[in-house]
């Protein structure tokens, strides 16, 4: 006895339907969402103050996280299998346009970016983060880690977890460019220009600002 | 873009998917409406087995294809089809968004009266006869052990062959089979005369 039904022919009204109204207005310009792992980081450190870091910054809707629980908790609601779904909270945050944005979600042990569309967070970028405790990974002569990276034809935005004294983090590019990044909760976002080249390592390079005024320099990615 | 007599559709060459998904990771939306021509069905009819509504069908179906734009350029796809990868979005959704949101069990307790208004041709007794007979089937399925589940969800639920749902386990082809054989006796048990064969 079989009890699973037989397949139905799927009506061609439904189907277009279905594109027309529920999935085409809601798909957003697309990027590629992480670099090749082959891609290596020559980083730079940079001493950069928090308040220097930010006016700076390029885009204009860059802030750091605050009241902004609505959102983590669609990030958290759009991704499936998020671990510990109560565990996390704002950091960074930054945005790209109006339509488009990122924000930098953690907990106790690991960090994640989220995309936000039109004011909604949509995913984690990568899909939910794996168990590995990555804040308890980092040192004073390592005091941040990559995440992940949004990739586009010519710039790039990197994601980041920083140590709680990491007031300021900037990357600076072969062309010695200084791209400031939003550093807030142990998390942080930088735009670079200088776009990742999936085939050869990166010439980027990070500069960290502890809250003591010294500079810790290492490559983003390890 | 629409579905119907889109002239992009026609120019579009004869692509397999993994030429489809890059071409959608690089923001193709044509592209990616076009594996959503080929797959819209059977995520459907899969979205209707994994929730015993056509209605929650529809969401699901609709919310699979949204959450595959989102991850397009975070994975290779490694299939020849996007089907097995699409409907492991399918299950996790059902799973936990919908189950999350209250709807998933309310689907999973109630028989779908109102589901099947649109269906005009079908007789609603044996409609919600076969709505019920789902209803078991998925409550019994929702007990197994989560990797005979999923096993039983892609070749059984989804008709996948057992090569395909291997590759998007990561798991041998001989361990999914070993597994169904066990999710078929657990079934068994659990069925009572009811029973749980492959479609096809």
């Amino acid at each position: 006895m079989n009890d699973i039904p037989e397949r139905r022919e799927m009506p061609e009204a439904l189907r277009e339907r279905l594109w027309a109204e529920d999935i085409e207005p809601q798909l957003a310009p697309r990027h590629r969402m992480r670099a090749p792992l082959a891609v290596a980081a020559s980083v730079v450190v940079l001493a950069v103050l928090v308040a220097i870091g930010l006016t700076q910054l390029r885009g204009n809707d860059t802030n750091v996280a605050s009241g902004q629980s609505q959102l983590v908790k669609e990030c958290v609601r759009s991704t499936p299998n998020m671990p510990d779904p109560t565990s996390w909270r704002a950091g960074a945050r930054y945005d790209l346009n109006s339509q488009l944005g990122f924000l930098v979600i953690r907990n106790s042990r690991t960090a994640a970016a989220c995309v936000i569309e039109n004011g909604k967070g949509t995913g984690v970028i990568g899909g939910p983060p794996d168990s590995t405790d990555r804040y308890a990974q980092l040192t004073p002569e390592r005091p941040f880690d990559y995440l992940t990276s949004m990739n586009y034809p010519k710039e790039s935005v990197h994601f980041g977890i920083a140590t709680g004294d990491v007031i300021g983090l900037s990357l600076v590019g072969p062309d010695n460019s200084v791209s400031p990044g939003v550093v807030a909760d142990g998390t942080f976002i930088v735009r670079d220009t200088i776009g990742e080249n999936s085939g050869q390592p990166t010439t980027n390079y990070v500069r960290a600002t502890l809250a003591n005024g010294k500079t810790v320099q290492g490559p983003l990615r390890k | 873009m629409r579905l119907v007599d889109p002239p992009e559709w026609d120019d579009l060459p004869p692509s397999d998917d993994q030429t489809l998904w890059e071409q959608a990771a690089r923001g193709d939306k044509a592209a990616f409406g076009e594996l959503y021509r080929r797959h819209a069905e059977a995520v459907w009819n899969y979205a209707y087995r994994l929730t015993g509504s056509w209605a929650t069908a529809e969401d699901l179906t609709s919310n699979t294809f949204l959450a595959a734009w989102r991850k397009l350029g975070e994975m290779t796809l490694v299939n020849a089809s996007a089907r097995p990868w699409l409907y492991t979005v399918a299950s996790n959704l059902a799973r936990h968004e919908y189950r999350r949101a209250g709807r998933f069990s309310r689907v999973l307790s109630r028989v779908p009266l109102n589901d099947t208004t649109r269906d005009h041709a079908e007789d609603v007794a044996a409609q919600i006869d076969a709505d019920r007979r789902l209803k078991t089937v998925l409550d019994a399925v929702a007990k197994l052990p989560k990797g005979e589940r999923q096993a039983v969800e892609l070749c059984l639920l989804g008709e996948l062959p057992t090569a395909e749902a291997a590759e998007v386990l990561g798991i041998a082809e001989v361990s999914v089979r070993a597994r169904v054989s066990r999710a078929r006796s657990r079934l068994r048990g659990l069925l009572g005369g009811m029973g749980l064969e492959e479609g096809r």
